[in-house]
Order: C-alpha cells, then structure tokens, then sequence
C-alpha cells in the first residue's frame, strides 16, 4: 500500500484544504516529517488511517477529536486519499459526521475501484480491509510505529501475536482445524456418553433385571431369561389348544337344541297371524270399488274444466261493447265545443298582426334616439378641444420669433473664424524660428568651451614632449659617455697588460709614458645593453608625445573654423564671450515667450468659434421643427371645427324623421312586446284541442269494429263443447251429483290402493312360512337346556382365565425381547462410536497442544516457523543498530499456562545471556521495535500473496538514540531505499534534517496548519 | 612554501560511547609542533572538522585552542573547508573577519571557486557541496549525479593560470575505486557520488578529505590525508598520518601520528583472551573481541572488561551464519502442503507417528484449506 496523495479539509490543525502528493516523496524512499510541536505532524499518520479505517493511529486520540475547532459549521471534514495497491488505485472519502446548529449530518464515506463505488462507512471500511487484509489494528501494529507505541509489537503476548500473523498468513483455516476437531471430539463423547445411558434405561426398563448398571454380562443373562419365558409359552399354548377343542364341540350340541325349540315356536305364532288377518277381509272389497268410481270420475274432469273458461271469455267480450257506447257520445260533445273555438281563432289572429306592425316601428325609434345623444355629446367635446389647441398655438409662435433672432446674432460671430486661423498660423512660425535660433546658440556655446578645452591640452602634451626630449637627449649623452668609459677601459686593459718595451697594439708605441688607466665602474655588458635599449625605448617615447602634441594642434584649428561658421550663421560680431551668450539666450527666450503666449490666445477664441458654430447648426434644427409643429395643430383646429358642423346636421335630420321621438322609451317597447306574446299563445291552443279530437275518433272506430267480431266466435265454441261434456257425463255417472262426489274423493286413492295391495302380500307369504315351518318340526318337541347352558358358562370363564395369563406372558416376552435387540444394535453402535472417539479425541488434544509439554498448538507451531523468520530477518537490522550486540530469538520452553510458541527474548552477545524484552532501555527499545517491524515488513513482503504492505511510518522515538545510534539508524533505513518500501519519519532531530533531503514540513499558522513538500 | 594536508578531524566523535577528545588532541599537538619545527607555511583542513552540525562544546574548545595556537602564535596560515559532517553555516562564523588575520574557512559554493594567492600557489577553496547546490547556481545544469554536475560546475570555472602551483582543497568522494571505512556517512544510495578523478587533471595538488583511508587516487598528486584517528575498527589496518607538500617540486612526505592509545581488534577463543600472560601489550588500547568460541560465553564481556578496561565490542562471527539456514527452512515450510506439515507437527510434540484413519480424518477436515498452501 502507498500513499499517492492526501487531501484533508477541516481535519485536526489542517483547516483549509491541504493536499500532500506523496509521489515524489514515494520515490525518494525516505522522508521526513518536520516542524515544531504541535504543529500537526502526527495528524497526517492520523489522517491516512482514518482515511483507511476511520479511527486514529494511536489508541490514545479517537475519532471525536478530528474536527478542527477553527471551522465553520457549515464546513464539513473530509479527508480524501489516493492509493495504490497491488498496481491498481483506489480513491477513498470519508467525512466526518458532526452536529451543525443542532441537526445531526450524517457521513458520507464511499470508496472508488475504477468504476465501482462502496458506499457507507461500515462498508468502506470492510472493502479496505479486504483489500489490504488487515484491519484497523493490525495495519497500525505493521505499517505505524505510533508516538509511545511503537513496542507494542515487542511486548505483545504470544496469543496477541497469534491474533496479528493468524490474518497475514492465513492461517485461520488451521484454526478452524482447531475447532473442527474440539466440536467433533465433543460431538461424539457427548454421543457415547449418550448411548451408555440408553443402555441403562433400557436395562432398568426390564422387569426381571438385577443389575445396577448396564456391563457386558447384561445382555448373556438377558439372553438366558428369555429363552425360559419361551419355554414356558409354549407350554402353556399347547394346553390352551386342548381345552378350546372341547369347548366347541359341546357348543355346537347346545346350539342345535336351541335351534329346535325355537321353530317349534315360531310355528304357532304364524298359525295365529293368519287368523287375524282373514277377518279384515270383507273391509279391503269394499275399498276396492270406491277406487274404481273415483278412476273414472278424473277421466272426464278436464272436458268440465274447458267449458267453464270459455264462458267466462263470452262475459268479458260483452262488458266490452257496452264501455265502447259510451266512448262515442262522449266524443260527439266534444266536436260541438271545437267548432266555436275555431271562430273565436280567426279574430284573434287580426289582432296579432296588427300588433305586430306598432312592434317594429317602436324599435327604429329606438336606435335613432341613440345616435341623436350621440352626436350631442361629440359637439361639446371637439368645442373643447378647439379652445386648447388655439392657446397652445399662440406660445409657440412666440417661441419661434425669439429663437430666431438668436440665431441671427451666433452667425455674424462665425463668419470671424478663418481670420482667426490664418493669424495663428502666423504665431506659430515665429515661435518656430525663435526655437531654431536659441538652440544654435546653445550650439555655438558648446563648441565654444570644447574649443577652450583643446586649447589646454595642447599646451600639456607640448610641456611633455619637451620634457621627454629633454630625458632622451640625457640619456643619450650618457650613453655616450658609458661608451667613451668603455673605450677607456678597453684602453685600460690594454693598458694594464702593456709591459715596457712591448709594442702597444693600439698605437703601436713601445713606450707609454701615459698608461690609461683603469676604469672600474664600467658598466658591464648586461647592464649596457639594457641602457641601449632604454634609450631607444626612449627615443620611442619622444616621438610618440611629439604625434600627440600635433594631433593636438589639428584638432584646434578644425574647432576654430566650425565656431567661426556658427557665428556668421546667427549674425553675430562680437567677440565671444561668456557673457555674450547670456545676453543672447536671454533675449531670445524673452521673444519665445511673448509669441508662445499670444499663440495661445488665437488658439482658445478659435476653439471657442468653432464650437459657436456648431450649437447655431442644432438650433436651426430645433427652430425648423417648431415651425412644422405650429403648421400641424393649425390644421388639427380646422378638422375639429368641421366634425362639429357634421355632428349638427345629423341630429337635425332625426329629429325631421322622428318629430315626437322624446317620448319613445323601453317600457313602452316591452308591454308591447308581451301582448303580442299573449295573442299567438291563445291562437296555438285552439289548434291543438282540435287535432286531439280527430284522433280520438279514429281510435273509437277501430275498436269497435274487432270486438264485435270476438264475441260472435266465442258464442259459437262454448256451446259445442258444452254439449260434448254432457255427454261424457252420463255415460259413467247416473246423476250429476254422485260424479261431484266420486271428485271429491280423489284424493283418497292412493292411500286406499296401498292398503289393500298390503294385505295381499301379507296374506301370501304368512301362508308360505307355515308350510316350511312344519316340515322342519315334524315329530319334535321342546327341551330344556338351563343345565347345559350353566355348563357353557363355566368353561367359557375358564377358558378367558387361561387366556389372559397366556397373552401377557406372551407380551412380557415380545417386549423384553424388543429391548433386547435394541440393545444388541446400541452395544454396536456404541463400539464403532468409540473408536472414533478414540481418534479424534486424540488428534484434538495434539492438535490444540494440550498434551505436549510445549502446550503448542498446530497453528502455533506453523506461525512459529514463520516467527522465525521475521526474527531472521529482524536481526539483520538489529546487528546493523546494535553493531551485533543484540539478537533475537524465540522462546522455545513453556512459561505458564497460556499459549506458547510466539514469545521473544534477547541475547546479549556481550554478557552472553537471555534478556527478557521488557528490560531494555528506551533507546534500545526502539531499536529493537524497529527491527521487528522492518522484518515482519520484509517478511510479510517477501512470502504473504496479496497482503502488500511496503509502507512504513515510524512517528518520533529517534529522540531517544544517542549520535552513533541515531547515525547507525539512519543508516539502516537509508539501506531500505534499495527495496520497494518507503519510509516516513516524523521527528524534530536535527540531525535527521541534515542526512534526509525530501520531506514535508508543517508550520503551525494562527488559522491552522499549513505544510510544503520538499523533495 | 610548505604545507601540511590534513582532513577529516571529526572533532568530538565517540567511538561506541568511547570519547576521543584526548587523542584528537594529541594528533592536533604534534601537526603544532611540527608546524612550528619544519618551517611549514600553512596548514590545510579539507573538511569534517566537526563530527556533527552542532559539536559538543569540548570539540569546539579544542579547535578555538589548536586554530589560536597556529594563527596568533605560531603566524601560519590555515586553510579549512567544510565537509558534509560540518554545518556550513556554523563553521562560516566571522569567516570574513578572520581572513585579515590568515584564517580562510570557505563553506559555500560560489559562481568561481575561491583562492587565495600566496608568492607563486595559489590555494583554491571547494567546500562540500551536493548536486543541488550546483544546480541551485547554475539552473541550467542538468546533472543529478556528483560526477556530472562536478564536471559541469569545473567547465564554468576560469582556466587555471599554470604560472602559479595550483592546489585545489574538496571534500568529496572521487576514486571508483577508493578504499571506504565504516565510519563515512554515505552521501547518497546507490554509488552516485563517486567522481571521476580525471577531473582534477589539471591542478598540480588536490588535497581531499571525506574518505577516512590515507590514500591517492589514480595519481599521487589526488591524495586523501585519511582521517586522524581510527573510527572504525574497520580501520585497524590503516597508518594514519599527516601529508607535508613542498610547492617548490610538489613532493610529499607522508608523517605518522603517534598515540598513547590504539585502536585493535583481537581474534582469539575466550580461554586465551582470558589469560593474563597474553596480549599485555594492548592492555590499555580500546579493544574489539571477536571470539571464536562456538557457543556462547555468560558474562564474557564483563570478565575480559577486568582485563582490558576499554573493551568496547564483543561479537561472536561463528555463530553469525545461521540465519540463512533459517530461511531455507521457511522456503522448506511454504512448498510442503498442509498435511504433511501436519504429520510432521504431530512427530514433534507427541513423538509418534499419525496412523492411516487419523490421516485420513486430518486430510478430509483439511480438504477446504489444502488448495492454498501455507503461505
């Protein structure tokens, strides 16, 4: 896991948003977090495991105490980081839920792979902790060496190291092995224990036990009882046969005694019954017949029935035609009444139109009068109007004539312009050749000086010339003077070797009276040469000064002729002088002014003229269109004045057409209109009656027509069928009254036709029974059986007796026998159960690592081979600090009860003894601490698949090293560089800051913190 | 003139809680002698003066007493640059003012190289400076690495006036193949510091520091004076000693310091360690033990302690092999699945072998886990 940038809002001392890109730093592999107390370094380790975890890197800062106490409410926490694991990136938020003015907001953490999105906190926090695969404490235990904590690791307990490296090595389904075989183990005790008590119950169950408890002799005597009981049903089962063989057969002959004594008396009871029976004879004949006379009553009962509706049908018909007489005198009244009805119509309707022609012409009056009050109210508007318009038109001619003048005046003024112009235009030449004059002045001043300048320095370079001239010609003569000295000396030495009487090889004289004589200070040869060279260098020197003196000269006389030009330029004859010029400057600057000034003059009237113009131009303009204004409203006043004339002969002509039109008015209008309403209402009435009448007539005749016709048929078909009945009726009755009769009996019929039907049947088979009965009894008689009977009963009670005692034998049997085989089964279930128990229980006991003398368990035992090796690789380090002083190494014996298997002591190479963590000193703690975490970070690097966790962050603690430690411990982490991993320091050492270039610094400002990144 | 080349002092250094004040200033003693009795000029410090940025006072006592000795006593000239122990800033104090007495500290790095002229040498002053330094000067330089970034810096330098000897003082680490001590402080990871000592061709004399071997690079003329003293015990081998150069034919003359006390390792088994006949002869001197017993000695240090007093390291090298047998077994562990770790657990703690249905049951709880091995 790497930090790739950090974004932190309103969190802790970081109030504005503070973003930290670590990517630099990631390649620097160390850096160091510096600044003073309290400025805010350890909040950064804070914000990244918040960020990851929501909770603080150290347990003694919780989460409460994130927010900033310099923010707003309405500013949230947020805390917002980049990572990258395993190659991919990953972009957490989390805000912190806080209380703003009193209503609760909740957080909002989600997480970002890609394109998928967690949300939530508790969510969050699961998707990191999957990711990275280790939880809040553990990240802090691995990648945090908190401020004060960083031994945790170091003191840690063996189960709470189980805890950590159970996760990073995964090694949990070890545990799980672990608990799988404990649930197992008591799975099956609890089932052996189980079926041992099953036994016993079933062995308490059985009647005939003697023992306590079930053994393995149990179930031999079992066994054996059973077997007895068997015997000894068998026994009884064969004598039970015996005696029920005897107990039938003497049944049987009681039975068949029984049998005969009962027929006989059946027979006799049968003999009786038919006796009664024959006496009802003579009542059944006579039932019989009435059934015949009511039979042939219902044959002709419905021929009665038809008659009788068809008569009634002749009835109604003739109710009919009586109702029918009357419908028509009624309507002969009516025709009477309509017709003088129809009379009154025709006045009516005369009346109507006449109403009608009065309507319409109270109508035209109407609307004539409305226009008439019209045109009165036009004429006293535009007479209004008139008056206003004619005062309006007056002020503005007024107006006008002023404006007028005015502009008369403004353009006698403009016409002045262009003298004006031309008289600047002037000016302005002068002032230009006033300017001209005075910088040619200034010219010849300066030329004036330089000349003067030149002038001096010809005179210097001519005094050094001859000054230098002067030296050379000394020199020169010296020079001389040394080569006469030389020749003098030559001559001396000659001179010196020249012996009496020896030719002189100069003069060739063999006497010399007068011997040169030596000259010492003769300059030697070096020193001869160097004056030869000195004089020409000098000669050199002449020369030159003698150029620049004549250059000198030139330049002179090229000045003089420039001045002398200049003069006659500007007319000038006097000599020059100082004073000249300031006399000649300060008349010319004098002219300059004056004609500067009056130039401006012309300059500001002309500005004022033109812009004179311009203002005449616009009120032309104004004037001109005031002029037009007048000329519209004359015409207005004209137009009104004739409306008026329009709207007067208007209302003359109406009241020409309507001479009393005042009077008209809407009353008048309506109560003409409502008669006339009256009128037509009444004419309609009378129509109507008239078409009901006719009608109604029309109706009268077709009814009459149809029912004269029924009753006539009708008449006819009841008289045939009346004779029909008549007929029928004699032939089966004598009289008519015996046939009401026999109807009125119809309904006994039923009943009659059962009883006698009945009394046959009864009769017949009475009449078979007897037959049979007697041939079955022939020449038996009747037999007392009361002392058999007492017999039966005696060996019947005998017989249930021996039942009994047979059928519970037998049950006692069959159930302990039941039992037995139950626990056959059990006793083999039970055995294989034990083995297995056996087994596990066994493998439990070495697996969890209670019976070995170490008391580790099989997880242990694998963690601690992975132990070994983070304390292998810790101790490369921990040489490094210690310069070989220290190692670590595991516990191997048990100490106590707990656990074993992951505790951690020290050797001490120099005393040559085991040291127990705990008493090392501060400095050496840390060192030791920091070993271990960089071999469990190694190790977990090197061997875990997934878990990557090449970040470290070690908060302070190097304050408590010495120099040799301190430089001993940068050296190892600086080694580390060469490895994937990066390191984060936080510390205010000085000598950190020296040694470790990137890093971020924090300042602690009055509105919070702010911090730089260096790398 | 004459000059002596010394270098790394590490004023106030302690060697594993062992101070060397005493024979530091006993090394400074005899460069004040010798100063004195062999005519020399001046004296040139190339670097490291200081162990740390912020000495202890007693460090910064004997250097105020050692510099006086030379400047208002003896009247020679000291030529002194900073290294990458020193605090540049701290060592510059009143740089400027000292000059007019014959004091020249040079600590930062400027546009040209600083010199001082004296008859015919001119002494050219190059404090230690890091890439970034140079790149701070000169922003167009390109070069992260020391090598590169030197080469540019020396191209921006005005060419050398070979009419005087030129003596250039620098404090790095030049030499691919330069001899390095435990004690140096490593500028950076990775080798990216080493220069190329073609570089100084054409000086007549560099007088470096920083490495604490008495060495030359590639030439005789490219020297390291190696450090005053022992700092490591790595260094035990190592004659340390002080450089006398003559300008007038540039030779040197290497002189070795004396002290009371030396720095050794001794190697023998703790019996003979032990034994008050042998080794009288470093009795007092400060002492790391390497014993070559098998096992481990209780309480060795203390014992020996009586018989040497300054005793400062004991360490067991036979028995620092063994940490690479334990990874080979951790290798061993990750390959070997789940159930034969098992069967091998249960051989241990209980001290019999798994039966075949025990196995079995083993096998079938495993069944889930036996996919990832133990890892």
């Amino acid at each position: 896991m790497k930090p790739l940038k950090l974004e932190m809002q309103a969190f802790s001392t970081y109030l504005e948003r503070t973003v930290v890109d670590f990517e630099r730093l990631n390649q620097a592999g160390l850096y160091l977090i510096s600044g003073d107390t309290g400025a805010g370094k350890t909040t950064l380790f804070d914000a990244i495991c918040f960020a990851l975890y929501g909770e603080a890197s150290g347990s003694n800062r919780s989460s409460d105490v994130f927010r900033s106490e310099y923010a707003p409410n309405d500013i949230p926490t947020i805390v917002e980081l980049t990572f990258m694991v395993g190659g991919h990136d990953y972009f957490v938020h989390r805000e912190m839920a806080y209380y703003s003015s009193g209503k609760p907001k909740p957080s909002n953490d989600y997480l970002m792979v890609e394109d998928k999105l967690t949300k939530g906190k508790k969510e969050v926090t699961h998707a990191i902790k999957e990711l990275l695969g280790v939880d809040a404490t553990q990240f802090k235990q691995i990648v945090m060496l908190a401020q004060g904590e960083f031994s945790r690791l170091l003191y840690a307990s063996s189960n709470d190291r189980v805890k950590i490296f159970r996760n990073i090595f995964h090694t949990k389904n070890l545990q799980e092995l672990e608990d799988k075989l404990k649930n197992k183990d008591r799975e099956l005790e609890g089932a052996v224990s189980k079926k041992k008590t099953e036994l016993d119950t079933l062995l308490a169950s059985l009647s005939f036990n003697t023992q306590e408890a079930y053994n393995s002799e149990s179930l031999t005597l079992i066994k054996e009882h059973l077997d007895k009981m068997l015997v000894e049903l068998s026994k009884q089962g064969e004598q039970r046969e015996k005696q029920a063989i005897s107990y039938k057969e003497k049944q049987d002959h009681y039975f068949s005694l029984k049998q005969d004594n009962e027929r006989i008396d059946q027979l006799e009871k049968l003999k009786k019954e038919q006796a009664e029976l024959l006496e009802h004879q003579q009542d059944i004949i006579s039932k019989s017949t009435t059934i015949s006379h009511i039979n042939k009553a219902l044959e002709i009962l419905p021929m009665e029935k038809e008659c009788q509706s068809l008569s009634d049908n002749v009835e109604k018909l003739s109710v009919e035609e009586k109702m029918l007489k009357a419908t028509k005198a009624q309507l002969n009244e009516d025709e009477k009444q309509y017709q003088t009805r129809l009379i009154k119509q025709d006045e009516l309707k005369k009346q109507s139109e006449q109403l009608h022609d009065t309507l319409i012409q109270a109508k035209r009056a109407m609307s004539m009068l409305e226009a008439l009050k019209e045109s009165q109210d036009a004429i006293l508007l535009h007479t209004k109007s008139i008056k206003q318009l004619e005062e309006d038109y007056q002020v503005l001619e007024e107006d006008i004539a002023q404006k007028e003048k005015r502009i008369a005046r403004d353009n006698k003024s403009v016409a002045e312009l262009p003298d004006f112009i031309v008289a600047l235009h002037q000016n302005e030449e002068q002032v230009n050749q006033y300017n001209d004059r005075k910088n040619k002045i200034h010219e010849l001043s300066d030329l004036f000086d330089h000349y003067n300048n030149k002038v001096e320095n010809y005179y210097e370079a001519h005094q050094l010339y001859l000054k230098t001239l002067t030296s050379y010609s000394e020199l020169e003569a010296y020079l001389n003077k040394q080569y006469a000295l030389r020749m003098q000396a030559n001559y001396g030495v000659i001179a010196a070797s020249l012996k009496e009487g020896e030719p002189c090889p100069v003069c060739g004289a063999i006497h010399h009276p007068h011997l040169a004589k030596r000259v010492d200070d003769v300059l030697s040869d070096e020193k001869l040469a160097a004056l030869e060279k000195k004089v020409t260098s000098s000669k050199r020197d002449v020369d030159l000064k003698f150029d620049e003196a004549n250059e000198k000269k030139n330049a002179i006389l090229l000045t003089k002729q420039e001045i002398k030009r200049l003069k006659d330029e500007l007319k000038i004859a006097e000599e020059l002088d100082k004073d000249v010029f300031i006399r000649l400057l300060s008349d010319i600057t004098q002219k300059k002014d004056e004609a500067g000034k009056s130039y401006q003059e012309s300059y500001t009237h002309i500005e004022y003229l033109k812009k004179l113009s311009s203002s005449v131009a616009m009120s032309q303009k104004v004037l001109d269109s005031s002029k037009a204004k007048l000329l519209a409203m004359e015409k207005k006043i004209l137009s009104l004045k004739s409306a008026i004339e329009v709207a007067k002969t208007s209302i003359a002509t109406i009241k020409q057409q309507y001479p009393d039109i005042e009077s008209y008015s809407k009353e008048h209008l309506i109560t003409l209109e409502a008669d006339y309403a009256q009128i037509q209402q009444d004419i309609k009435a009378i129509t109507t009656m008239g078409e009901k009448l006719k009608r109604d007539q029309a109706i009268y005749e077709t009814k009459q027509q149809a029912n004269s016709i029924n009753l006539k048929a009708a008449k006819e078909t009841y008289d045939i069928k009346k004779q029909a009945f008549d007929q029928s009726l004699n032939e089966r009755f004598d009289s008519y009254e015996n046939y009401q009769i026999s109807k009125n009996q119809q309904d006994l019929l039923e009943k009659m036709k059962q009883e006698v039907d009945d009394y046959h049947m009864h009769l017949k088979t009475i009449q078979k029974q007897l037959e049979d009965n007697e041939k079955l009894v022939k020449g038996k008689k009747k037999v007392d059986l009361s002392a058999l009977e007492k017999e039966l009963h005696e060996q019947e009670l005998s017989n249930k007796e021996m039942d009994e005692r047979y059928y519970a034998l037998k049950n006692s049997y069959e159930s302990a026998n039941n039992i037995y085989k139950k626990m056959i089964k059990i006793e083999k279930d039970n055995a294989r159960l034990l083995k297995d128990y056996q087994l596990y229980h066994n493998l439990m006991i070495a697996t969890t690592g209670k019976n070995n003398a170490n008391k580790i368990s099989f997880e242990r035992f694998v963690l601690a081979s992975y132990f070994e090796n983070i304390i292998s690789f810790a101790n490369i380090e921990l040489s490094m600090l210690t310069s070989g002083r220290y190692e670590f190494k595991r516990r191997q014996e048990a100490k106590g009860n707990g656990g074993q298997g992951l505790d951690l002591e020290i050797l001490d190479y120099e005393s040559g003894t085991y040291r127990d963590v705990k008493s090392l000193s501060g400095g050496e703690s840390f060192k030791a601490s920091l070993a271990l975490a960089l071999g469990l970070s190694t190790m977990i690097q090197n061997y875990t698949g997934g878990i990557e966790l090449n970040t470290l962050f070690i908060d302070e603690g190097f304050g408590t090293l010495d120099d040799e430690s301190l430089s001993q411990a940068i050296d190892v982490l600086m080694k580390l560089r060469e490895t994937d991993k990066v390191i984060g320091i936080i510390s205010h050492v000085g000598e950190l800051k020296n040694r470790i270039e990137s890093g971020i610094i924090v300042r602690k400002g009055e509105r919070g913190s702010q911090l730089t990144v260096t790398a | 003139m004459k000059l002596i080349h010394i270098a790394d002092l590490h004023l106030g250094k302690m060697l594993k809680l062992y101070n060397l004040l005493q024979l530091q200033k006993e090394c400074l003693i005899q460069i004040e002698e010798a100063m004195r009795q062999d005519d020399i000029d001046g004296l040139i410090i190339a670097g490291d003066v200081y162990d740390r940025a912020i000495p202890p006072q007693e460090a910064v006592n004997l250097l105020n007493a050692f510099l006086s000795t030379i400047i208002n006593d003896l009247h020679k000239k000291v030529y002194m640059i900073s290294g990458n122990h020193d605090s540049s800033d701290r060592l510059n104090f009143a740089s400027s003012i000292l000059e007019a007495s014959g004091l020249f500290i040079e600590t930062h790095l400027q546009e040209q190289i600083v010199y001082h002229e004296e008859d015919d040498v001119r002494i050219y002053m190059l404090p230690f400076i890091r890439p970034i330094d140079i790149r701070r000067l000169y922003p167009e330089c390109p070069h992260t690495n020391y090598n590169d970034a030197f080469a540019y810096y020396l191209s921006k330098q005005q060419p050398l006036d070979h009419n005087y000897r030129n003596i250039l003082i620098t404090h790095q680490f030049v030499g691919f193949h330069a001899l390095t001590s435990e004690s140096e402080q490593s500028l950076s990871v990775g080798n990216v510091e080493v220069i190329d000592p073609g570089l100084f061709e054409d000086f007549d004399y560099v007088a470096l520091g920083h490495l604490h071997a008495p060495q030359y690079v590639h030439q005789e003329k490219i020297r390291y004076s190696g450090s005053l003293l022992k700092y490591s015990f790595d260094e035990v081998k190592q004659k340390k000693g002080y450089v006398i150069i003559d300008t007038k034919d540039m030779s040197f003359e290497l002189v070795p310091f004396k002290n009371s006390q030396d720095v050794v390792i001794l190697k023998d088994s703790f019996e003979n360690l032990n034994d008050p006949t042998c080794y009288q002869d470093y009795r007092n001197d400060l002492i790391a033990i390497e014993l070559t017993d098998t096992s481990i000695i209780p309480h060795a240090i203390e014992q020996l302690r009586l018989l040497f007093p300054h005793v400062l390291q004991l360490t067991y090298p036979a028995l620092m092999g063994q940490e690479v047998n334990d990874i080979h077994h951790m290798d061993k562990i990750r390959h070997t699945s789940l159930v034969e770790l098992y069967e091998d657990f249960y051989q241990q703690s209980t001290g019999t072998t798994l039966d075949e249905a025990s196995l079995k049951i083993i096998g079938e709880l495993l069944e889930g886990g036996e996919i990832d091995e133990a890892s």
